[in-house]
């Protein structure tokens, strides 16, 4: 089992340090220079020895690969420079900002998973029934609605029609867990049904599926209680590739979660990486890509190893492996 | 089966006409789509001005015609874009195996683990919006998981005995790409860029709406939905109702296009009996 995970984590270790690559890379391409970011117009007043000098001491006279170990070791040690607007540490800004967003990725996710398992067994085991005509509608329509368009709609019905919840933002931090639901609700919701719909009809097809097969009908021939064949055999196969492709498609989230938090001025990644790009305060928005895709691998890493545990057929074959070993 | 034929017949028309409607716009509208007439902003639906007017004085309809020409060509477009990396990519991958192929795969995971979003937002910051710097963001962002399928594809079939038999009578690899084995992939292709069409348009729709797209003066259906939030606040639903409801529906019909597609060409371990 330990092996397992150890070579899951080295994979994931792996990508992560591809991503550095690429936005190394990135940081590269972006317009201006380190030098004339930190002295700004001053540069230009000084003499072409001295702006040697600088350029000397910053490292931008290395060859790249020196340039990228010696980024690399400081974005390790969590010096990500300072923000261009008010030269607070980007590491502080950041850091404020994955709180909110892990939790409003982990409320929509576990949303979704909630939703679409009932729903979409549901569906699947009740084909072409009036539920299964209303949700798959429903689903369509969520498929090829934006998010900022459903976050919209969300709004008015819910907040200026009927008042039951705040517009925007995170409430303070001091209110409790009341308030963090109530203020909570609303993005975690159209997170959730902005990807919903796709999750359904998969779910659902796997169903269709599944309940078509040999051992499902053993079972019936056995005299197995319906609903236990559902809980116990249809729906946890059903769930494994659908499990699988939640992990996949976190990234799709996590984009999702820009729109959102925009939207309802939630403080996190999303709303950061906007802003920055939009006041092109380039360090805040290179961290902010920067931990939103960490986000993400770790994310999906846990959701890789939960499903590996969930799968008796894996988990059997390492929990032996480790015995022997 | 009958209802997706149906609903793909209808899909089929409502595009024709968007198509038709946007093509012919200067004729179909008496209005000009940039046309600021602060003489009358926010103006509900009347018989001149049959979907209202915006924050400008300028009139909806029109702007949703034109909004249309730039909404659709960033799909299209952007859909080729990524049609055209995703075929090769995969192609590639999936026709050299071994180590090529497993480098090539890890990076296409890593790709898709940063979100696209944040890739697109960063783009932008680098690169002046346009029209073209849009298409190629949403293009360059779009094409994995294509490549992905068609990799899958490749790999089980470069050991066929007709692609076998090519290579033997000394075939070049680009004609075996071009004539062999990218045609037999194209009913996955077809049915791989109907979706990327949505997705596409959808893109450019979140992009634009977040100010980071089309300039703002030019019409593109998310452009119209900028300052959305104020006119829901004064009522204007008409200004948010109708480009929404475009959007909506081209995303619908493209959809359906794509499932009658998938029915009928795609591979059969994608479609449960109906």
């Amino acid at each position: 089992m330990l092996r397992f995970v150890l070579s899951r984590i080295g994979e994931a270790a792996v990508v992560l340090l591809i991503v550095s690559v690429i936005v190394f890379i990135f940081i590269r391409l972006l317009p201006g220079d380190p030098a004339m970011a930190l002295y700004g117009d001053n540069i230009q007043k000084m003499t072409p020895a001295d702006q040697l000098r600088i350029r000397d001491n910053l490292g931008l006279d290395e060859p790249l690969h020196i340039q990228y170990t010696k980024w690399l070791e400081g974005v390790m040690h969590g010096e990500l420079g300072r923000s261009y607007l008010n030269g607070e540490p980007v590491s502080t800004i950041i850091y404020n900002a994955v709180g909110p967003t892990v939790q409003l990725m982990l409320t929509g996710t576990c949303l979704t998973v909630l939703a679409s398992l009932l729903l979409g067994t549901y569906t699947g085991l009740r084909h072409a029934s009036k539920t299964d005509v209303v949700v798959t509608v429903f689903s369509y329509l969520l498929m090829s609605m934006p998010a900022f368009y459903q976050a919209l709609l969300f709004m008015l019905v819910f907040s200026l029609y009927f008042g039951w919840f705040p517009i925007a933002g995170m409430g303070s931090p001091h209110g409790g867990f009341g308030e963090w639901l109530r203020h909570i609700t609303l993005p975690a919701l159209v997170l959730s049904l902005s990807h919903i719909g796709y999750y359904i009809r998969l779910l659902r097809n796997h169903v269709l599926i599944t309940k078509e097969k040999d051992f499902v009908r053993a079972l019936e021939a056995r005299g197995v209680p319906y609903l236990r064949i559902v809980t116990r055999h249809i729906a946890p196969n059903s769930a494994l590739p659908f499990l699988t492709y939640i992990g996949m498609s976190l990234s799709l989230t996590m984009a999702g979660s820009v729109v959102i938090e925009t939207l309802f001025s939630w403080p996190g990644l999303g709303m950061l990486s906007l802003k920055s790009a939009l006041t092109r305060d380039y360090p805040v928005l290179i961290a902010a890509i920067l931990l939103g895709t960490f986000v993400v691998i770790i994310g999906s890493l846990l959701i890789d190893l939960f499903c590996a545990w969930f799968n008796p057929r894996i988990r059997r074959q390492l929990v032996k492996e480790g015995a022997a070993s | 089966m009958k209802l997706t034929k149906w609903l793909a017949v209808t899909a089929c028309a409502y595009l024709c006409l968007l198509l038709l409607l946007s093509f012919a716009a200067p004729y179909a509208t008496g209005h000009d789509p940039v046309d600021v007439n602060l003489g009358s902003i926010l103006q509900p639906p009347r018989p001149d001005h049959l979907m209202g007017t915006d924050e400008m004085g300028r009139d909806v309809f029109t702007r949703l015609l034109y909004g249309a020409r730039v909404s659709l060509s960033v799909g299209f477009a952007a859909m080729l874009v990524s049609l055209v990396v995703g075929v090769v990519y995969g192609t590639v991958s999936g026709y050299c195996g071994g180590w090529i192929d497993r480098i090539m795969m890890r990076l296409l995971d890593t790709l898709l683990s940063i979100p696209s979003l944040l890739i697109m937002i960063g783009v932008q910051a680098i690169l002046s919006p346009g029209l073209l710097t849009v298409v190629l963001v949403i293009g360059l962002t779009g094409w994995m998981s294509l490549a992905r399928l068609i990799r899958t594809e490749m790999f089980e079939r470069k050991d066929e005995v007709f692609i076998q038999a090519s290579i033997v009578v000394g075939a070049s690899p680009y004609r075996l790409f071009v004539r062999h084995l990218v045609p037999h992939s194209l009913p996955t292709i077809l049915v791989m860029s109907a979706s990327g069409v949505g997705h596409a348009i959808l893109s450019e729709s979140t992009l634009s709406f977040l100010g980071l797209g089309i300039p703002p003066h030019e019409a593109s259906w998310g452009n119209m939905l900028v300052g959305a939030q104020n006119h829901l606040l004064t009522g204007a639903w008409w200004a948010v109702a109708f480009p929404g409801a475009c959007i909506v529906l081209t995303v619908l019909a493209i959809t359906f296009l794509g499932d009658w597609l998938q029915n009928r060409y795609g591979s059969p371990q994608f479609n449960p009996k109906k």
